[in-house]
Formats: C-alpha cells, structure tokens, sequence
C-alpha cells in the first residue's frame, strides 16, 4: 500500500488526514481548507530542519553480498581484528575490590538460590494463580483471606475474613471475619453496607460483633498526670443498623442517616500473664461504673458524612466529615446519656500528589457520670488515633485529637508521610482546654501507606510518644476512619 | 550511580593517561558471524516470571553490582566499530539507504491476517488477551486488541515499532494492523481455550463473543486487531539478559556484551520501549539453506509510545524501573522536594497514543521498566552505534512506520511522527556529540574524508577536527565544512594512526583513532 517514498509525499498525505480530521469534527470548512493549504506548503519544509542522513552509503567498506563477506566464528572479539590493545586502568583497578566483594556476593547467591527456586516452584505450578482461584470467586468479587496483625502492647493475632464487594450488584459489601490469639481471645464480625443498595440512594449498613478480649489496656480515666497501665478483659456483643440516604455519587458525596447501636459488655479482671498488671491489682475497680457485672446500652444516632476525596486511596484533595449524635435509652442499670463525635479531614495538594492532610476530632459523652461505662468513653491512641501511644491509653469523657501529616510520593503504590498527632481527653472541654499544654500528648513519626487509588492496603508508621518510646503501627485502613473507631470501643 | 563509579575514579585518578595502544590485522573487515551453523535442536526455556522479576529488581541486582562491571567494550564489533551480521542481527539502515516503502513493510511483504479468520486458540486471563489464528491462507497469526477506551494504542504502538526496530536491524515478526467485523472471525472445532490455572477445554463462539465484547470496537462496529505472525521454525523461548544459552553452542557472546542488546537500549529510549524483557523475545530453531540453528527475535512492542502510560497511568515507565532503588529512594529522602520528570507528564488528546511526547526525554536517563542486563553494560561506543541507526531514520520512513499503524486519529499520527523525529534528534544530542562523532570514512584523491555526524544533523556547532599526536598535542587542525565533512591528508603508504578529535568553540570530543594502512581503513576506535 506504500508507494511515495519521498518526504514531500508523506508530508501531503499527512496534511490531508488532517484536513479529514478537520471536516469530520466539525471544524468549519473554510478553516480546514486554510490549514490544509498551510499544511501543504509547509510539508516539505519541515524536513528542512532536520538534515537526512548523507547521501552515500554509510559504510564504503560494506559489501554487496554480505552473505559472502568474511565471516568468523562467534567468539568474543574475534571480528574486532585487534592484535594489541592496551590495558584498561580502571579495570586494573577494580581488581583489589573485585576480590573482596567476591566472597560476599558468591555467599548471597547461595543464599538466594533456594529463594529462586521458590519463586520457580510458583510460576510453573501456578501457585499464586491457584490461591486466587481458591481464595476468590470466579468473579473475582468475593474471596476468603489470612489475618496475621500486631498490635503493639498486644501482640501478634491470627485469623480469617472474607468479603463479598458486590453482592447484588451495586457495590454492596459484605463482610465476615474471625481473630485470635493477640488483643482478641476470640473476635467474630459480620458487615453488610452499602451506599447505593440496589442501585438506589439508599445508605444501609449492618453490623454484629462477638468480641472476647482478654488483656484490654486501661490507664486510668481523664488522663491522670501519671498513668499506670493494666489489664482487664471483657466480652462484648455489639450490633449496630442504620439506614440513610446517599446524595450524589463519588468523589462528591453525602450521606444521612439514622442508626441504632445495641452493645452488651462484660468487664472484668485480666489474668495475671500480661506485660502488665491486672486491672484490679492496680485500681479500686468498684469506682469504674460497669465493671464486673454485664451491661447493656441502646444508642439512637442521626449520621452525617460528606466525602469529597478525590480518591480513597492515596486521597490527594477533598474533603471527609464523619459525624454522629444521639443517645443511649435508659434501662434499670443508667439513665440516659448523650453520646457524639465528628472529625473533619482536609487534603491540599500542596504540589504534584505532596498532600497535606489536616485532622480535627472531638468524641463526647454528656450525662451523669454513674450512667457511662466505663469502657464506653472515648478513647485516644493507636494507629488510627493517636500514633505514638498504644490503643485505649487514653479514656475520658471528651475527647480531641488534631492531626498535621504531610504524604508525599515514592512509587505509584507506595507514599511516604511525617506527622504529627496530638490529642487529649478530660472530663470537659475546659479540663482539656485549660492552660495547661503539657497534659495534650504529641505523638509524632513517620511511615509508609501502601495503596491503589481506590483503596489503602497497608500503613506502616512508626511514632514516638512522650512516656511512650518509638512503636510500630500497622493499619489495613486510612486515618480517617470516626466511626469505625467509634464502634470498636 | 553505582558502587564502580564510585571506587574507580578513587582508584584510576593516578593512572589514567593518554589514549593507548591499539594495533588492527590487516584483514578484510568482518561483516557476518558464522552463528549460522547446525546444530541439535535445543529444549524450550521456559520464562518464569518470578524469579526473573526478583532477579532483575533485587537479587542479581545486588550481586552484578559487587561485580565492579567496568566500561568493557561490545564483544560482536568489526574493525569498524560495526556490529556484523548474525543470528541476531542483519544490518538495515546502518549500511544503505532505505526507502521509505521497505521501513512501510517490514519484516514480511505478506502483511496482517487476512480474513475470515479460524481461531484456533485463546485465553481467559491476561491485560490484553490474545487469540491465535489461522488466516484466509491458513497462516498462523496471533492477533491482539486494544482495550476499551484505547482504540488504536497497543495495536498501533506495536506496529510503529515494529517496523523502525525492523528498520534498524532486529529481527521481529510480521506484525500488522487488520480491521474485521465479527461475523469474519469463527472457532475452529479443535479450538482451545486456557483459564489462568492452565486448564484447558474446548473454546466455543461464546468464548469468542464474551473476548470480543472486552475490546474496543470502531465507530462503525468493526474489530481493530494487530496480527503478529507466527514466526519460521520452533520456538525455544526467550533468550536471557546475560550469559549465553548452554544447549547453542553458536551462542558464544555473552548477551550482554553484544552491541546490538546494549544499543537497544537507544532504540528504547526512543520509543519508549519499556518493556523489555526475556518474556518479550523468542529464540527460533529455524532452518536455513540446510542448516538448523537458533534465530534471536524480539516481540511484542504494544506497550511503548507511552501507551502503558496512558492504560494504567504508570507516568513513571521511562524514567524509573519498577523498583528504582535510585530514584525513588532520592524520592524518599527528598521529602517530597525532588520532583521526578514524569511527574509533570500529562496525557496527549488522543486515545490511540499514549502519554508521549519528546520535552521528557533525556536519553542517558532513560530507563526501562524491569532492569535489562545489556543495557547496563552500555558504553559511549555503544550508544553511539545506536544513535547513528536512530538518526539514519528520516521523516519519511518514520512516517511510513506510523502510516501503517492506520492509527484512528490522524492528528495523533501527525503528532507521533513529529514527536518521534523529536525524540530522534534529543537522541543524536546525546549521543553523537558526547563522543568526536565521524563516520562515513572515505579516502579520496590522497586524503581521508569523513563526516561530522553531529554537524551533519545540525546537533552541534561547526568546528575543527584536530589530529593529535600519541602525547594528546595537537599536529593539525581541519575545518569542516557545513555539513559535517572534513578531509585531511594522508600519511605515506604504512600502518597509520589518526587521533583524531572533534573541536568546538574550545569544547573538545574525547579523541578516536582511524587506523589505516596506505589507502586502506584498517580499523576505528571510537573512544580511546
């Protein structure tokens, strides 16, 4: 189909694919044919600039039949016709530290052989393909997976999930999971939510938790001056329902909703093999209201959540505000109570994906003290709230925490962030506004988030706390998750 | 930045002196490696997708570096500093002029599939599946699509490239671009399909409809596929970044020395040729005038003109390996103040090319997706070979190239052939003026011309070649004329040595040496 061999040719062939292309978008006519003309006279003057290659043949020496040249055999320099070439200096050189790093790359190649091997073993027999194919469904919307997590101050935890990302075919996720050993003795979970159930503007979410804890950290309450930690172990059932409505779509997005939180707790004393000691050893347990007998609250909420993230993955600009309010019912054991949080995520793109992300929340109870138990208060530290102290240090009625992270990016899927968190809890917001800024704990480090751009698959922070040391914090989640931590208490 | 360019400046401060001491035989130039000879049929080497990856990334990657690679010289080189022919490459361009119709055609006049179509074969899993089929004439074709929303840009790229590496002397297959309706292709009755777990069963027209629906169409509800013929001979799998292959006993360079693998590197960068790898190449048993041998053939090409860029916003291919300890560990420490190039690259209007343009690209910092061996091993002679093929390549065969591709969007053709003659030319700057860059030796009427490439191009300003004696002073100065040429007399009638440099407004080229013997070139030493 090639025939105008010479530059002019193609240039005029371009011109009038483009001219084409002119009339077919609508470019009216009369501007097509003026470009098309300029186009035209010009083709062969592009070539103008940059010279074509010499007219002769690059190589005088390259024979006509090539097939008949002198050949060689395919040795290494055995067509270059050197008989002396001198010595390379910096070849020379390299000898002394070529020796040396002889042994210790010969000894890495044993140690990466059998490594080789395995990586062989799993191509040829399709291993990560057959785990898929046995963790997922055929649809790939569906899969069990492996827990193992650690907590710091709990240790490792072992376990079992699965989900379900489209269940009737408009992103419904579902969700179950089982945990041991670690923070939790036994954990049982089960969630359904959806923000767009059947397609419709429907917000539903469901829940129900069966946790066994048997070494939960308390540190006092209101954040004494000089904590002390210890231990208590507790039982809980929790299921939750609600019911809203979804305005818009992602990435600009809010949801209203009502909710209904059933939670029936059993808080008592740890055994006495935990890093640290038994609550009870510790503590007058008969002043923490709840402690020892069973407890059961009814928690009514409204919701409001407004999600303008671009993406919920490495978010780089948006918005999140996460907030609920309502009350718990009395029952023969308290009286009723106010129960409500809000917290608030900004992201700048400060410059090509360098995003800095501030963070306000508040969580409170309001009501008479006797009426609260007193693992229902909210609580501060870990890896979603504040970084640098361990999860549940911090107890009290009301609680703020404020954020300042800055992420910036090293890999498609992989960012980097420095932060600094710092949050306080205290009986009321004059307690923890009073004029007293060493009692505000700064938590401050950095880490890694491993992501797609819709989701977060892994962060890796490490933090410093005052008191506290550096610690590790693992999360499968983003920062920015109110109400999940709200229901976890 | 590596561990040698770090010890070995240290260590060779006080050693380096002038340009040493090379003697050529005076023999006819070599211009073909017997890599042609018989030999028992080799096993197939599988590729294993894993260990390749943690090797290129992590494992060889550290021990290659304890190894102190110095700057070794390509080991398939004439005495011209030319790449012979061989199994692996047959030279095109680099040695006469090609028309623009001969780059259109590439490796096969008998061009893409020709429908109604038999598939014989296919898979359930992959990016960008394929089908294999046998045409109208009952030849086997691999055909491939593009993905929804990027009509043009797999298929396309894989063309253009194609043919310029073609053009350039690689072996490749007989790609071409098809447009079929679905009523064109059928399944064979002993058509297979295979899931991703290796299990195979019957592939029915199903199959085929449910393959067909995850592809983009035309506007008028055609199929646009890019045909890949099967190739002459049996395959025996891709060859590998470095050492030789065992069971070839014609296979005696070790892959990462030979020029062609190294200058491929040049080539890549060009078009943004990411995806290099053993997966991308195929040895071939072929038989050829009574003898069976390996042949050397790359393949694959869809993923270059920035097109993996644009299906899976991977900004980054081009400019960083997947895993660049270097720069995205200068990323991490740089606390968000080191800015990589590809972080401002943005999209280009159309859908059948991808994120391309030619203000990206710096040559020496062009990387490949997965660290190629022979690419590391490249030396100024080496990518100056490249760059002389690339700059061989004028407006018109680039635009043949692109021509055939039949891209859907004829600004974007236009805009390919623009950017690629741009790219061409970074590549020449590079390249060919990083060394003393003459070329196209000639002696006539008692004097020994050659070109200045770089003037010749018009990458570089107008200056003097100075001849120097075995001390590095200067015995002579030769002007050259606009475009690039420059004579100088020749010595009498016995071996001759011609230090010869490149001079411009006072920025001085390494030297090279033409070495002659009376009226004969006897051999080139590009950089001393």
């Amino acid at each position: 189909m090639w025939r105008n061999t010479t530059t002019a040719h193609v240039e005029v062939r371009f011109a009038k694919a483009r001219i084409g292309d002119c009339l077919r978008e609508g470019v009216p006519l009369r501007w097509a044919f003026v470009v098309g003309v300029a186009l035209v006279l010009t083709a062969g003057r592009v070539e103008a600039q940059p010279r074509s290659p010499p007219a002769d043949a690059p190589i005088a020496e390259y024979p006509q039949d090539p097939a008949r040249a002198r050949s060689v055999a395919p040795n290494p320099d055995a067509a270059r016709g050197l008989v002396e070439e001198p010595d390379d200096p910096e070849d020379a050189a390299l000898d002394v530290p070529r020796a040396l790093l002889f042994v210790p790359a010969n000894i890495l190649e044993v140690v990466f052989t059998p490594l080789r091997w395995a990586g062989h073993a799993i191509d040829e027999y399709r291993i990560r393909e057959h785990v898929i194919d046995f963790l997922y469904n055929d649809e790939r919307t569906a899969a069990f997976y492996p827990i193992v997590l650690y907590e710091p101050s709990y240790g490792p935890s072992v376990g079992i999930g699965a989900f379900h990302t489209d269940v009737f075919g408009h992103e419904e996720h579902a969700s179950g999971r089982a945990q041991f050993l670690g923070r939790y003795e036994q954990s049982y979970r089960a969630l359904f939510a959806a923000d767009h159930f059947l397609g419709a503007p429907i917000w539903l979410e469901s829940r129900l938790h069966y946790d066994a804890e048997p070494q939960v950290l308390f540190a006092g309450l209101q954040q004494p001056e000089d904590p002390v930690r210890s231990r208590f172990s507790q039982e809980r059932v929790f299921s939750l329902n609600r019911v809203g409505v979804t305005i818009g779509e992602r990435p600009r997005m809010a949801k209203v909703g009502v909710s209904a939180k059933y939670n029936h707790r059993l808080a008592e004393g740890a055994d006495d093999d935990f890093d640290d000691p038994p609550i009870q050893d510790v503590y007058d347990t008969s002043s923490l209201v709840g402690f020892g007998r069973r407890w059961d609250t009814i928690e009514l909420d409204a919701n409001l959540v407004i999600d303008t993230r671009n993406t919920r993955g490495f978010t780089s600009s948006g918005v999140l505000f996460e907030s609920f309010g309502g009350g718990v019912m009395p029952n023969d054991d308290h009286g009723t109570y106010g129960h409500y949080g809000a917290e608030g995520s900004l992201f700048i793109d400060l410059y090509l994906h360098r995003v800095l992300t501030l963070r306000l929340g508040t969580e409170g109870v309001v009501g008479d003290e006797r009426d609260i138990h007193f693992a229902e208060l909210p609580q501060l530290g870990g890896s979603t709230s504040l970084r640098g102290y361990t999860r549940g240090l911090f107890r009290g009625n009301k609680s703020v925490l404020g954020t300042v992270q800055y992420n910036w990016p090293v890999h498609t899927y992989v960012s980097a962030e420095l932060f600094a968190d710092v949050g306080k809890v205290g009986r009321d917001y004059e307690a923890i506004f009073a004029d007293t800024p060493k009692e505000w704990r700064p938590g401050i480090g950095g880490g890694f988030q491993i992501h797609s751009d819709e989701d977060t698959f892994l962060r890796f922070d490490l933090a410093w706390g005052v008191d506290q040391g550096v610690g590790v914090y693992f999360s499968t989640g983003p920062l920015q998750d109110l109400d999940e931590r709200s229901l976890d208490l | 930045m590596t561990l040698r360019s770090l010890i070995a400046p240290v260590l060779t401060a006080a050693l380096v002196a002038c340009g040493g001491v090379y003697r050529f035989t005076d023999q006819p130039v070599v211009w073909r490696f017997a890599d042609d000879r018989h030999i028992p049929e080799p096993e197939e080497q599988e590729y294993h997708q894993v260990p390749y990856f943690a090797d290129a990334l992590v494992f060889r990657r550290l021990t290659r570096a304890m190894e102190l690679h110095s700057d070794s010289p390509a080991q398939n080189i004439n005495a011209l500093d030319e790449v012979p022919n061989s199994s692996w490459f047959e030279n095109r361009i680099g040695v006469r002029r090609m028309t623009a119709e001969e780059v259109a055609r590439g490796a096969s006049a008998r061009g893409p599939a020709k429908p109604p179509l038999r598939a014989t074969k296919s898979k359930t899993h992959g990016n960008n599946p394929g089908v294999w089929v046998k045409d109208a004439r009952d030849r086997k074709y691999l055909i491939k699509f593009d993905r929804i929303g990027h009509l043009g840009l797999q298929t396309g790229a894989g063309v253009v490239v194609n043919r310029l590496f073609w053009a350039g002397g690689y072996n490749v297959p007989n790609d071409g671009i098809l447009h079929f309706r679905r009523d064109d292709i059928s399944v064979a009755s002993d058509a297979e399909i295979e899931d991703e777990l290796g299990h195979k069963r019957h592939m029915t027209e199903d199959d085929l409809d449910a393959l067909v629906a995850k592809v983009a169409h035309t506007p008028d509800g055609r199929l646009r596929a890019m045909s890949s013929e099967f190739l002459e001979g049996v395959p025996k799998g891709g060859f590998a970044p470095e050492g030789v292959r065992k069971d070839d006993p014609n296979d005696r360079i070790p892959h990462e020395h030979r020029r062609e693998l190294r200058g491929l590197r040049v080539f890549s960068a060009w078009v943004n040729y990411t995806d290099v790898k053993t997966d991308n190449t195929l040895d071939m048993y072929v038989e050829e005038n009574g003898r069976k041998f390996l042949k050397h053939y790359l393949l694959d090409f869809g993923e270059s003109l920035g097109g993996h860029r644009a299906e899976w916003n991977r900004l980054e291919h081009g400019h960083e390996h997947i895993w660049d300890w270097e720069e995205q560990g200068k990323a991490l420490l740089g606390l968000g103040f080191y800015v990589r190039r590809w972080e401002h690259l943005r999209p280009t209007p159309w859908a059948s090319i991808g994120t391309f343009n030619a203000v990206e690209l710096d040559p020496p910092r062009w990387r490949e997706t997965y660290p190629f061996w022979p690419f590391f091993e490249m030396t100024a002679d080496d990518a100056y070979w490249a760059a002389k093929l690339v700059m061989r390549f004028d407006r018109a065969m680039i635009a043949a190239a692109v021509f055939e591709a039949q891209l859907p969007e004829p600004r974007a053709a236009a805009y390919l052939v623009d950017t690629l003659v741009e790219r061409a030319r970074r590549i020449g700057r590079s390249y060919l003026d990083s060394v003393t860059p003459l070329d196209h030796f000639r002696l006539r009427d008692g004097r020994l011309c050659a070109v200045d490439l770089a003037v010749h191009y018009r990458l570089a300003r107008r200056g003097v070649i100075e001849r120097l004696d075995d001390d590095g002073d200067v015995i002579a100065r030769h002007r050259e004329n606009a475009r690039g040429l420059v004579c100088m007399p020749l010595d009498g009638g016995g071996y001759a040595v011609y230090r010869l440099r490149a001079s411009r407004g006072g920025e001085e080229r390494p030297p090279m040496q033409v070495h002659a013997r009376g009226a004969r070139i006897l051999g080139i030493v590009r950089t001393e």
